[in-house]
């Protein structure tokens, strides 16, 4: 039974399912968050639904943060960030810093949940206009519209007749540094197609992909659910260009199971943004000295 | 052609090139390459209708389409007509929904289950609905409509094959109060009409007497099994003969229904069922024979020194799953020496004959660069056979045309496998 608290860094679905197992084992847990309230990016991005089973995101997130509130063992400290750390565990000393000034802790570990943020499309090699035009939008975008309970088209306010999804937006790609599959974009993508074609269900539902990652079971729960019962129509082949025609917006791109060039409008683009680590994580890696680079190749190009 | 297109299909009113008349539609190859919208009407129409459901289930992995047989000979099969219904083709009105013979060869490798077995008969009823139905594919079933046949010969003729034949057969149909058979052996159309089929026939008959099976046939009375019918869409076609046929299986007491052509196999073992209510103890002729086979070698006397080797009918195989029956009975052939080919069994190569595509010859002629019984009497020949051994009465017939189109005449020969056993048991007039 260590005898100093663990201190668990982010208060988003990682950093509460780490302090409500920490706690159940009955040890001390500080939980720290910058932010005034916990759940993380569900609640930050104003998700709607949580991949796979669509349950609504405040939901489960109030659930994961009522499963740690109350409980004697956990000490919350929101709008709080972690400055500095002398020590190694099983004893460390570790600064809190926040409105009222910094005190200096004493922990057992830390667990460093500091999470991902979304992928900015701006800075993306195919220049998809995220910026530019009104109807690029991207998977967070989406989100907060249903989370709204509405989907339309920005620029009009109407409902869209054609939208479609573009994946790997920022994921697996050497020329941004971005070396890595973000894993759960396909997931979420076809989640949103189905939400769509739920809300709107005249609007027909494109998703232009390099292969769609399914993992495990999100296979049947998401992928075919999307393709058999909502009739979501993927497509492989990924969009590298999008321009405005008209009121609408053309995609260009290679329908590659035809082998034949594609250019078809759409009303609304939505852009698959991959994850990239937060700046808290970044932060935190120097603070504790994790190591940073990923080393995944031995190719040269492949190093960040 | 979506509106942004600034590009727009050219076709030329008149346009002779090289002497060949290219006009209108004839030269569209002018139409740009690119997709400009994916017009989803026909997959909607296709996936509304009763068993169409599966066709926009496809994810393109592709596996159906190195084993699909139309595709070693055009470029076909469900993965291509999924996204071609994706890109807006009309397949009510497109060939490609005639080229399909439902070999089931797709539906084995399909990790999704699309099953055009379900699709093809489901848009083609559709089709003929529409009055979208390829002629000589109408006069078929036209024939069958009226004469119980796709030849369209009478009924009478059903049984000109027993006239000056000395084989003993009861006619059930003609007997006053006919005592119980054994054996109910259902004929089939080509057996009973086609003249390679006669032969056959006859050799079932002397066969079965040597044998002692005590059989009997419906004569006049046996109508078109309607397999195939039902496969291009002729639904009630197919339960209107269903009735007729189940009216005689039930009226003629029996123990077994021996069917010549695998065809029929499937319809009254796996589709007859559900429209009468009936179930039939079905078998397929080399599956009757092959639980005799130790008293059918002790009936041999004469050798077959030949190279043979077998195709594996569609229906017969992949379709019920019998691979053995077949073959047990070829290697009881003396003397014959059994190469296989390269298809074969739940890989075997299809004739092109199912699906109603015996009737579709210059359709399936127009889109291909050559017919599958073409492939496969080549792969025959290749593998170093002198004779092809069928065990469906579609067969002798297309491969025995499918050796003269490749110029192959006297390197093939097309034999039921019941024509090798009646003359292995010392009939010399076979074939």
């Amino acid at each position: 039974m260590p005898e100093l608290p663990i201190l668990v860094i982010g208060g988003g679905p990682t950093g509460l399912e780490a302090t409500r197992g920490i706690s159940d084992l009955g040890y001390q847990v500080i939980l720290v968050d910058k932010a005034e309230v916990l759940g993380g990016n569900p609640i930050s991005g104003d998700y709607a639904s949580i991949t796979p089973q669509l349950r609504s995101a405040e939901d489960s997130m109030n659930d994961m943060i009522a499963a740690i509130t109350d409980n004697p063992l956990v000490d919350q400290r929101l709008a709080t960030t972690v400055v500095a750390a002398q020590g190694a565990a099983p004893a460390l000393k570790v600064t809190l810093k926040n409105g009222t000034g910094e005190e200096v802790l004493d922990v057992g570990s830390v667990i460093v949940a500091t999470g991902f943020q979304h992928f900015d499309p701006g800075k993306e090699t195919q220049m998809y206009g995220y910026y530019e035009f009104d109807d690029v939008i991207t998977l967070v975008d989406v989100e907060r519209m249903l989370k709204g309970g509405t989907f339309i088209r920005p620029s009009t306010g109407e409902k869209p007749k054609q939208v479609c999804f573009i994946q790997c937006v920022g994921s697996r790609d050497r020329q941004i540094g971005n070396y890595w599959c973000s894993k759960v974009c396909c997931g979420v993508a076809t989640k949103e197609a189905i939400e769509i074609r739920q809300m709107v269900p005249d609007c027909r539902v494109f998703v232009f992909y390099i292969d769609m990652r399914m993992y495990g079971f999100w296979e049947d729960e998401l992928y075919w659910k999307a393709q058999e019962d909502y009739k979501v129509n993927f497509i492989r082949g990924i969009v590298t260009e999008i321009t405005k025609r008209g009121d609408s917006l053309l995609v260009k791109g290679e329908d590659t199971t035809m082998g034949r060039p594609m250019e078809v409008l759409m009303d609304v683009v939505i852009l698959s943004i991959g994850m990239e680590p937060s700046e808290g994580s970044k932060e935190m890696a120097k603070i504790f000295d994790i190591p940073w680079s990923h080393t995944v190749s031995s190719r040269p190009s492949a190093e960040p | 052609m979506g509106d942004h297109k600034y590009q727009k299909w050219v076709q030329k009113e008149n346009v002779v090139i090289e002497g060949v008349d290219i006009s209108g539609e004839w030269n569209r190859m002018w139409e740009p390459r690119e997709i400009t919208s994916y017009d989803l009407t026909y997959m909607d129409k296709v996936t509304a209708l009763p068993g169409g459901e599966s066709m926009d289930w496809c994810y393109q992995c592709a596996q159906c389409i190195p084993v699909c047989p139309i595709n070693q000979v055009g470029s076909y099969g469900p993965r291509k007509i999924a996204r071609k219904l994706q890109t807006g083709m009309n397949l009510f009105e497109n060939a490609d929904l005639w080229l399909c013979t439902t070999c089931m060869n797709c539906l084995r490798v399909c990790p999704k289950e699309v099953d055009m077995m379900k699709i093809m008969p489901a848009v083609r009823e559709q089709a003929i609905l529409d009055g979208n139905v390829p002629a000589e594919l109408q006069e078929m079933l036209q024939n069958v409509a009226e004469y119980g046949n796709p030849m369209g010969e009478s009924v009478r003729k059903r049984v000109k094959w027993l006239r000056n034949f000395d084989g003993q057969v009861r006619v059930l149909t003609e007997e006053e109060n006919p005592d119980p058979v054994d054996v109910l052996w259902y004929v089939s159309d080509y057996y009973s009409y086609h003249p390679r089929g006669n032969d056959a026939a006859r050799s079932m008959v002397r066969v079965f007497n040597k044998l002692g099976v005590d059989f009997g046939i419906l004569g006049k009375e046996e109508r078109c099994d309607g397999d195939s019918q039902r496969l291009v869409g002729e639904v009630g076609l197919f339960e209107q003969l269903a009735e007729q046929n189940d009216e005689n299986f039930q009226k003629y007491s029996h123990n077994r229904l021996v069917v010549s052509d695998p065809h029929a196999y499937n319809a009254f073992k796996n589709f007859y069922p559900k429209v009468t209510g009936h179930d039939y103890n079905v078998e397929h002729y080399t599956q009757f024979l092959a639980e005799q086979v130790d008293a059918i070698k002790d009936l041999f006397t004469a050798e077959f020194p030949r190279k043979v080797t077998f195709h594996d009918p569609c229906y017969l195989g992949r379709h019920n799953g019998e691979y053995t029956a077949p073959r047990t009975l070829i290697n009881a052939i003396r003397g014959a020496e059994f190469i296989e080919m390269y298809r074969i069994k739940e890989q075997g190569y299809c004739c092109g004959g199912g699906g109603g595509g015996m009737w579709l010859d210059s359709l399936v002629a127009d889109h291909t660069t050559e017919r599958l019984s073409e492939n496969r009497v080549k792969e025959a020949i290749e593998v170093g056979a002198d004779v092809l051994i069928v065990c469906c009465p579609y067969e002798v017939s297309r491969f025995e045309d499918a050796v003269k189109s490749t110029n192959n005449d006297g390197k093939l020969e097309v034999w039921d496998i019941i024509e090798i056993i009646d003359l292995c048991m010392g009939n010399g007039a076979a074939a």
